[in-house]
C-alpha cells in the first residue's frame, strides 16, 4: 500500500525487535511494514504491550534494556539498521525528534527548560549563544508557551502537565525534524489539554511538512489527528489503511473491538463493550495469529497458520483468515457511521 | 543559589536541636556518680582548690542556673580548663582539629575515588560477573571495623612492605598526603562501601529515567548525557547520603587517630576519658556536634544547589 | 471485622511460603549457616576449641600460624583459634545484648509516638534531631566515658544512643499502618488504643523494622569490638575480638596473626548478619518496580 500523492519519508521493512538471548527471545516486534509520507500523520494504535514504542524506539535505535533489531529502516536511502551509534547520532534529534509519554518524568528537573532547549541546539547547528537563545524564545513561542522570553531560566517543576508537554515539542523541533515520533504525547494529561497538544501537533506537522508517527491507545486520538492509522496487536500489525477508511469501515476483529469499545450514540448506562480478556504475554505468542486467542471468530487454523497481511482496496491491507465472519459478527453498526 | 531567606530559616532550625545538644553535654557531667568537683580536680587538689572548682563551675547555685552560665560560657568560646593537659580546653581542640578536619576531607575523597568509578561499572552492568564482585568486595569491607582495616593496611603495607609510615604526621601538605594515606584509606574503604551502594543504586535508577532516554533521543553525545543528565542527578542522592555519613565519618576518624597514632581531636577524647577529664570530654563531644551540624547545612545547601525542587519550601 | 482478621490468618501460610523463598536464596542461605555456626560457637565452644583458651604454654609461645595451631599461639603460648572461638560467647552476646534494648524501647516509643502524634511527635524529633548531631561512637564513649567502661556500661551506652534509630524507623511504619482501612475498622469497632497498635498496627508494621534488628546486630558487634578495642568494652582477660586484636597490637611486626586471625571472626559474623538481612530487606521489599 502506497502514500500515493506524498514522497515517502520513512520506509520500515519487516521490521524485527527481540530481547534476551539469542536462542530463546521475546520478540517485541514482529515483521512490520509501514511507510510515512512528507507532512503525513501515521497513526500506530493498539494496547500496552503491544509494541507500538518499542517499534518507535527501534526506529531511533535507543530501545532499552538493549535488544536486537532486524530488518530495514529506511531513511533517505540510509538504512538506519546498518548505522553505529556516531552516525545514528548526527540521526537522531536533527532529522527525527521524538516526544515521550510522561511531561512529568521526561524533562531533567534539575537543568532550566532554556538549557535543555539549547543543548539540542548546541548538538545539531552552528548558532552562537545569542542566536541558540533567540532560536530558543522562538520554538516556545510556536508551542504556545506565554511570555517564553521569561522562562528560559525555569525549571521543569515550574511549568504545568500540558505545558511541559509543549516544551518537549519546543525541544523536539529545535532543529526542525523531517519526522517527529510522538510516544502517547497525551496519555498522561487532561482531556482538555489532550486536545489542545493533539491540534498542536496537527498545526506544526501541517505548517513546517514535518511527518509524525503518532503512537496512542486512543482510537479516539487516531479519529481526530491521523490521517493514516497502523493497528498493533502482540507485536505485529493487523491492519493498516486510511484513517477514514479505518474508523468507518474496519475489517480485522481487533480493530473492530477496538472501535465498538468508543461509545457513540448509545442510550446512557449502556454497558461499555470489552474485548475479552487480557493482551498476550511476549513469551506466550501463538505461531498464528497473536490474536486469536481473544478473536470472536477464530476458527481452529488461526493460531497456528499466520495470516498475511493482504490489500482491500487501493489504500488499505488487512491480516486475518475470517474477514467475512468479523463482519457479520460485530455488526453493520460501524459501517453505518 | 538557595535564596537567603532559606538559608535563614535553616540556621534557626538549628537553634532548638543545639539546645537539647547543650543540655545533654551539661547534664552528662552532672548525672557522674559523686560530686564533679572532685572528678575534674587533680588528685592532689586540696579543700580550697575544691571549692574554687565548684565555685567556677557555679556547682553552689541552683541547677537551671548552672545550665544559664554553661550557655554563656560556650557561647563567649569558654570551654574550662583541661585538667590533663593544663590549658583552655578551646585552645587544646581548636590546636586539633585542623588534623582531624584534614584526615576527614581526605578520607571522603578517597573514598569517592573509589567508590565512584566502580559503582559506574557495577550499574551499567548490572548483575554481570563484575558487578557482583564488585558488590562482594565491598559488602565484605562493610563488615570489617575501621581499626581492623588500619592494622591490616598496617601490616601490610606499612609493616611488611614498607611503602607507607607506620603513622605520625608531616609538617607540609604534601608529607601530610604522604603520612596520613593508611588512616585515611582505613575510614575510606568503609565509607565507599556505603556509598557504592548507594550510588549504584542511584545510577541504576538514574540511567533508565525517561530522561535520560529522552537526552539519547536528541542525539546529545554520550559524554553530555552522562556528565549533565545522568551523574548529576545521580549526584543529588549521593551528597544527602555523604552529609548523613558525616557521623560515621568521624567515628571512623576518631578509630583511626588512635590506630595510627595521630594527635587529632578523635584521639583527644580518648585520652581525654582516659584521664577523666571531664571539661575536655564535654567540650570535645561539643565540637563533634558542631562539626556535624555544619556538614549537614552544608549538605542542604549544596542539594538545593543541585536540585532547583528544593530551593522552595 | 473481615480486614482484621485477615491481616492475622494470613500470616502463618504466608511464613512458610516467605521461608520457601528464603531459602531458595544462595546469600540467605550462606548468611543463615555463618549465624548458624556462631551460634553453636557461642553455645558450646568447650566441642568446637582444640585447646583451652586459658592454657599458658611457654614452649610455644607465639608460633605462627600451623597445622597444630592454625591461628598461631599468643605471647603466653595460648592458642588464638581457641580464644577466637571462645570470644563468640561475648560477642554474640553483644550482638544482642547491645541491640535488644533499643529495639524494644524504640518499637514502645515509636509505636505510639507514631500513632498519637502531636505534641509528643514534634518533641520526639528534636531529640532525633539532637541525637543524630552527635557522632554514633562518641555518643557511645562519652556515655562510657561517665559510667565506666565494661560490658554491662558499653550495653547501657549503645541503648542509650541507639533506640532512637529502632524509634524513628518505627514510628515512620507505624504511621503508614495507620493510614490503612483495617486499623479504621479497629477504632469503628471501639477497640482500645493499646490493642489496636500492639495487636494490629506493629504486627504489620514490624518486617522492616526486624529487617534492621539484623543488619544492627553486624553493626554492633563491629562497634563493640571497636570499643573492646580501644578499651572501654570488654576488658581483658575476657576473650572477645576486639580486645584479642588490640592484645596483639604491638606484635604486628613479629607475630601479626595475633591481631589479624581473631578480624575473621569479625568480618564472617557481621557478614552472616547482614547477608541474611539484605536477603529479607529484598523479600519483604513491596513490589512495586
Amino acid at each position: 500500500m502506497e502514500s500515493t500523492e506524498k514522497a515517502v519519508v520513512l520506509d520500515v521493512r519487516h521490521l524485527r525487535t527481540e530481547f534476551g538471548p539469542r536462542e530463546r527471545p521475546l520478540v517485541a516486534v514482529d515483521d512490520v511494514s509501514f511507510q510515512v509520507g512528507q507532512g503525513e500523520i501515521l497513526g500506530l494504535v493498539g494496547e500496552s504491550g503491544s509494541g507500538k514504542s518499542i517499534t518507535l524506539r527501534s526506529i531511533l535505535g535507543i530501545i532499552r534494556p538493549r535488544g536486537h533489531v532486524a530488518g530495514e529502516i529506511l531513511w533517505n536511502g540510509q538504512d538506519l539498521v546498518l548505522l553505529d551509534e556516531a552516525r545514528l547520532r548526527r540521526i537522531r534529534g536533527r532529522e527525527i525528534a521524538m516526544i515521550f509519554q510522561e511531561p512529568m518524568s521526561s524533562l531533567n528537573p534539575l537543568l532550566t527548560v532554556g538549557l535543555q532547549i539549547q543543548e539540542n541546539l548546541v548538538a545539531h547547528t552552528d548558532l552562537d549563544a545569542k542566536a541558540r537563545k533567540a532560536r530558543a524564545i522562538e520554538l516556545l513561542d510556536l508551542v504556545g508557551i506565554p511570555g517564553a522570553r521569561n522562562r528560559l531560566d525555569d525549571f521543569p517543576h515550574e511549568f504545568s502537565g500540558g505545558m511541559r508537554q509543549r516544551v518537549m515539542i519546543a525541544i523536539a523541533l529545535a532543529s526542525n525534524p523531517k519526522l517527529l515520533l510522538a510516544d502517547e504525547p497525551t496519555t498522561a494529561l487532561d482531556v482538555t489539554i489532550q486536545d489542545q497538544i493533539l491540534r498542536l501537533i496537527q498545526a506544526l506537522s501541517r505548517d513546517l511538512g514535518m511527518a509524525v508517527i503518532l503512537v496512542t491507545h486512543d482510537m479516539g486520538v487516531v479519529a481526530e489527528t491521523c490521517d493514516r492509522v497502523a493497528v498493533m496487536y502482540g507485536g505485529r500489525l493487523c491492519e493498516v489503511g486510511t484513517t477514514t477508511d479505518v474508523i468507518a469501515d474496519a475489517r480485522h476483529p481487533y480493530s473492530l473491538g477496538l472501535l465498538r469499545s468508543i461509545p457513540r450514540d448509545v442510550a446512557p448506562r449502556t454497558p461499555l463493550y470489552s474485548i475479552p480478556g487480557a493482551p498476550p504475554a511476549l513469551n506466550a505468542l501463538p505461531p498464528g495469529c497473536a490474536f486469536s486467542a481473544r478473536c470472536p471468530v477464530a476458527g481452529r487454523e488461526c493460531p497456528d497458520v499466520r495470516p498475511a497481511l493482504e490489500a482491500i482496496g487501493s489504500s488499505r491491507l488487512v491480516g486475518c483468515h475470517h474477514l467475512e465472519d468479523a463482519l457479520a459478527h460485530f455488526g453493520p453498526r460501524e459501517a453505518a457511521q | 543559589m538557595p535564596s537567603l531567606s532559606y538559608l535563614v530559616a535553616r540556621l534557626l532550625q538549628i537553634i532548638p536541636t543545639f539546645l537539647l545538644v547543650m543540655i545533654f553535654i551539661f547534664l552528662l557531667v552532672r548525672l557522674l556518680p559523686g560530686d564533679p568537683a572532685i572528678a575534674m580536680a587533680e588528685a592532689k587538689a586540696t579543700d580550697a582548690q575544691l571549692e574554687q572548682i565548684r565555685h567556677n563551675l557555679g556547682l553552689d547555685q541552683p541547677l537551671p542556673m548552672q545550665f544559664l552560665v554553661f550557655v554563656k560560657n560556650t557561647l563567649t568560646g569558654d570551654l574550662g580548663r583541661s585538667i590533663m593537659l593544663k590549658a583552655p580546653v578551646t585552645e587544646v581542640i581548636l590546636s586539633r582539629l585542623p588534623t582531624t578536619i584534614f584526615l576527614a576531607l581526605y578520607s571522603v575523597l578517597l573514598a569517592i575515588l573509589l567508590a565512584g568509578p566502580l559503582a559506574f561499572l557495577a550499574a551499567s552492568r548490572v548483575n554481570s560477573p563484575v558487578d557482583v564482585a564488585i558488590r562482594g568486595v565491598f559488602q565484605v569491607g562493610l563488615s570489617m571495623p575501621v581499626f581492623y582495616i588500619g592494622l591490616l593496611l598496617l601490616t601490610v603495607l606499612a609493616a611488611q612492605l614498607r611503602w607507607f609510615p607506620v603513622g605520625g604526621y608531616g609538617k607540609s601538605f604534601l608529607a601530610n598526603l604522604y603520612h596520613l594515606i593508611l588512616p585515611a584509606l582505613s575510614v575510606a574503604l568503609y565509607t565507599s562501601a556505603i556509598i557504592l551502594r548507594n550510588l549504584r543504586a542511584s545510577l541504576i535508577e538514574v540511567l533508565d529515567a525517561d530522561y535520560v532516554q529522552f537526552a539519547r533521543a536528541k542525539g546529545l553525545s554520550p559524554r553530555i548525557i552522562m556528565t549533565r543528565h545522568v551523574l548529576r542527578n545521580a549526584l543529588v542522592s549521593t551528597v544527602t547520603l555523604l552529609g548523613l555519613s558525616i557521623g560515621n565519618l568521624m567515628s571512623g576518624t576518631l578509630v583511626t587517630e588512635t590506630v595510627f597514632a595521630i594527635p587529632g581531636v578523635g584521639r583527644l577524647m580518648l585520652e581525654a576519658i582516659f584521664a577523666r577529664d571531664y571539661p575536655l570530654i564535654q567540650g570535645l563531644t561539643l565540637t563533634f556536634a558542631v562539626l556535624v551540624s555544619v556538614v549537614f547545612l552544608l549538605t542542604d545547601v549544596v542539594q538545593s544547589w543541585l536540585d532547583p525542587r528544593l530551593r522552595q519550601s | 471485622m473481615n480486614a482484621i482478621t485477615q491481616s492475622h490468618s494470613r500470616t502463618r501460610g504466608r511464613l512458610a511460603a516467605f521461608l520457601a523463598r528464603a531459602f531458595a536464596r544462595p546469600s540467605f542461605v550462606i548468611g543463615i549457616a555463618i549465624l548458624g555456626l556462631s551460634l553453636a560457637f557461642a553455645l558450646f565452644p568447650q566441642l568446637f576449641a582444640p585447646y583451652d583458651p586459658l592454657a599458658f604454654d611457654l614452649q610455644a609461645i607465639q608460633q605462627g600460624p600451623s597445622l597444630k595451631h592454625p591461628f598461631g599461639t599468643d605471647n603466653f603460648g595460648r592458642d588464638v583459634l581457641s580464644r577466637v572461638i571462645w570470644a563468640y560467647r561475648v560477642d554474640m552476646q553483644m550482638a544482642f545484648f547491645a541491640t535488644i534494648f533499643a529495639l524494644l524501647i524504640g518499637l514502645t516509643v515509636g509505636a505510639f509516638v507514631g500513632y498519637y502524634g502531636g505534641i509528643a511527635d514534634v518533641i520526639f524529633g528534636r531529640c532525633v534531631d539532637a541525637i543524630i548531631t552527635f557522632p554514633f561512637l562518641v555518643l557511645v564513649i562519652a556515655i562510657v566515658a561517665v559510667l565506666g567502661p565494661g560490658l554491662v556500661n558499653m550495653y547501657v551506652a549503645i541503648t542509650a544512643v541507639n533506640w532512637v534509630y529502632y524509634a524513628r524507623l518505627t514510628r515512620a511504619e507505624i504511621m503508614a499502618q495507620k493510614a490503612n482501612d483495617y486499623a479504621a475498622a479497629g477504632r469503628v469497632l471501639g477497640y482500645s488504643d493499646r490493642r489496636i497498635i500492639f495487636r494490629h498496627l506493629l504486627p504489620n508494621a514490624i518486617s522492616p523494622i526486624l529487617v534492621y534488628w539484623m543488619t544492627d546486630m553486624a553493626l554492633a558487634i563491629l562497634l563493640g569490638s571497636s570499643l573492646g578495642y580501644l578499651g572501654l568494652g570488654a576488658q581483658p582477660p575476657a576473650a572477645e575480638w576486639g580486645v584479642l586484636i588490640a592484645e596483639g597490637r604491638n606484635f604486628l611486626m613479629t607475630a601479626w596473626w595475633m591481631s589479624l586471625m581473631p578480624g575473621i571472626a569479625i568480618v564472617l559474623t557481621g557478614l552472616g548478619f547482614s547477608l541474611v538481612g539484605d536477603a529479607l530487606a529484598d523479600l519483604l521489599r513491596p513490589k512495586g518496580r
